[in-house]
């Protein structure tokens, strides 16, 4: 990680408590974030539904006020902000919404102006904001059209384009892609990192699909019961194999059958010396055994490899490989930085 | 047949211009009652929709108060029948406009009636609109006037204008009603002349005039309302 890039986004100690519906014990959405989110990234906070997603952006955003704890965006804290000095601060952040949310009274072209027009720029201005952002997104062309005229992927253009508007530090998108097809959300996904790229924005991505943190993200954050259960650099999330996320990020296909010989899953990618699924097989050649991959996930983030394969172990007699070759296999993988693990036949 | 049809052309209500006996003119102050109603009902009646929504779920308790009391005045006279409520505004009437009959007197009572029910409209228009678009506008660091301006009315507009069609066509009942407390118009020509004075080719006339201008609205009010909606068909 870079130390040299700021901070814009530190929650600190951030809890949120919901009085109970029923007069019950009250709901805990959000038990302590510690979050820092650094500048210029793609940040992915994953999380199943009811992990506290939706309490943390109505948190970042102001709408709801924390319990206890800061919510620092570019360095104002915006828990402690109400009326004029909240309205302020949100202009820092610009949201990109799971359907959009345009106004179907506006045109794209209007719809994009929006935050403009709130924080009164001047019409000549807001014109030729709005040419740039249309061309921006790839939506020239279209801007004239009500939404219920676009497709999906130009309904979320659109609504990119008017998160961008206003210049915000920060572009917080709520599951962007959720409603949208595979080559669709691609596309969207591409324009996001593309944007990084030449804005040098910060992009907070908060999603359920383990995909979408694949494809774009630099960094992961795990909301599990409103607390943060992993967080740090993709690569080195994905690597950990003793964390949570390792298996979501890098599935392992279902075990093989019909294969002779005894299974092993190896978790590679934290490991200094054995650096690809080949180290694997000449580790296990080298105690004597006939070693060959039956399945496996290999990725490869930022330039390094990273990946769990179940090999097939079989000794120089052709039968399964016995418990003593495969204790001293699994010690020297494990001396390596490498998870392995018997699969039960 | 013929004869009876030339017969009923040389009533007076028929050959005579103006007077509260004239059918031309009993059109023009039914018209003109409408109007002046509905101009009167949206000017009062969208802002006070508009506040019965926004205070709903304020979370200031003297704000929610106050809306607990506005919508129980608003469906205490919304159920008021119209006849009953005519009738008991007429004391009103006399104080504020020093007479209780002609059209100005039953406008009155027409806008009396017809603001809470608008407004009762209105609120569910809006009501209809998606909170997360207008959470959206929030988060762009709208003030709540703003959001009333741009999200509020533009969003509801196709709605609004069907629910000041549905109350322009309830006034326009409404307005014969108050032919019986003598406000002139249709209503009053066919309940004086027609009914009370035996001549059904007035009852006839009225009810076809009655229909037509009912048609008329309908038809305007759906036009404006297809032409200022931008949103999806879901057909």
């Amino acid at each position: 990680m870079d130390a040299s890039l700021p901070d814009v986004i530190t929650l600190d100690g951030l809890r949120k408590v919901f009085p109970a519906p029923g007069g019950g014990d009250p709901v805990v959405a959000l038990d302590g974030i510690d979050l820092h989110l650094d500048a210029g990234r793609i940040h992915g906070i994953v999380g199943r539904s009811g992990a506290g997603k939706s309490t943390l952006i109505r948190c970042l955003t102001g709408l709801e006020k924390p319990t206890s704890g800061r919510v620092e965006i570019d360095g104002t804290d915006v828990a402690a902000l109400d009326g004029a000095a909240l309205r302020g601060a949100r202009r820092n952040l610009g949201m990109v919404f799971q359907h959009a949310n345009l106004l179907d009274s506006r045109t794209a072209a209007q719809n994009i102006a929006h935050p403009l027009e709130i924080a009164g720029v001047p019409r000549a201005q807001r014109e030729a904001r709005v040419a740039e952002l249309v061309e921006l997104v790839g939506l020239s062309g279209r801007e004239h059209n009500h939404p219920a005229q676009l497709s999906g992927g130009q309904v979320q253009r659109v609504g990119i384009a008017r998160g961008l508007a206003a210049e915000p530090k920060v572009l917080l998108c709520d599951e962007p892609t959720s409603a949208l097809d595979g080559g669709t959300t691609r596309q969207i996904l591409r324009l996001l990192a593309d944007l990084r790229e030449r804005l040098g924005i910060t992009v907070v991505i908060i999603t359920h699909e383990m995909a979408v943190v694949r494809e774009v993200c630099d960094t992961v954050t795990l909301l599990q019961d409103g607390r943060v259960t992993q967080t740090g650099d993709l690569v080195d999330v994905a690597a950990d194999p003793h964390g949570p996320l390792s298996g979501e990020l890098i599935p392992l296909p279902p075990v093989p059958t019909g294969v002779v010989g005894t299974i092993l899953t190896c978790d590679y990618g934290d490991s200094g010396t054995l650096r690809t699924s080949e180290d694997l097989v000449r580790a296990a050649e080298r105690h004597g055994a006939q070693a060959q991959i039956v399945a496996g996930t290999i990725e490869t983030i930022g330039g390094r490899q990273v990946g769990r394969v179940q090999l097939a172990l079989r000794g120089a007699d052709g039968r399964p490989a016995g418990p003593e070759l495969l204790a001293a296999l699994t010690a020297e993988l494990t001396e390596a930085g490498v998870v392995a693990r018997e699969v039960a036949a | 047949m013929i004869e009876t049809l030339q017969e009923w052309a040389q009533n007076r209500a028929f050959t005579e211009w103006t007077g509260t006996g004239s059918l031309w003119w009993s059109i023009l102050v039914t018209l003109y009652m409408t109007a002046g109603t509905m101009v009167l009902t949206v000017l009062l009646g969208l802002p006070l929709g508009v506040a019965l929504f926004e205070t709903e779920s304020s979370p200031r308790p003297a704000v929610r108060a106050a809306n607990r009391v506005v919508g129980f005045v608003v469906n205490v006279l919304r159920s008021f029948p119209f006849f009953i409520l005519i009738i008991a505004l007429i004391p009103l009437s006399q104080l504020l406009l020093g007479r209780s009959t002609g059209p100005n007197a039953a406008m009155l009572a027409l806008v009396i009636a017809s603001v809470p029910f608008a407004a009762r409209l209105f609120e569910l228009n809006l009501r209809e609109i998606p909170a997360g678009k207008i959470e959206a506008v929030q988060m762009m660091g709208a003030t709540r006037w703003q959001v009333i301006r741009q999200v509020l009315i533009p969003e509801a507009l196709p709605g609004i204008i069907g629910s000041i069609t549905t109350t322009t066509i309830a006034v326009i009942g409404y307005t014969a009603m108050a032919g019986s407390v003598n406000s002139g118009g249709l209503g009053q020509l066919a309940y004086n002349r027609g009914y009370t004075g035996y001549q059904s080719e007035i009852i006839v006339a009225t009810v076809i005039l009655l229909v037509l201008i009912v048609i008329a609205v309908q038809w305007i009010g759906s036009r404006l309302g297809r032409a200022v909606d931008h949103r999806a068909r879901t057909a």
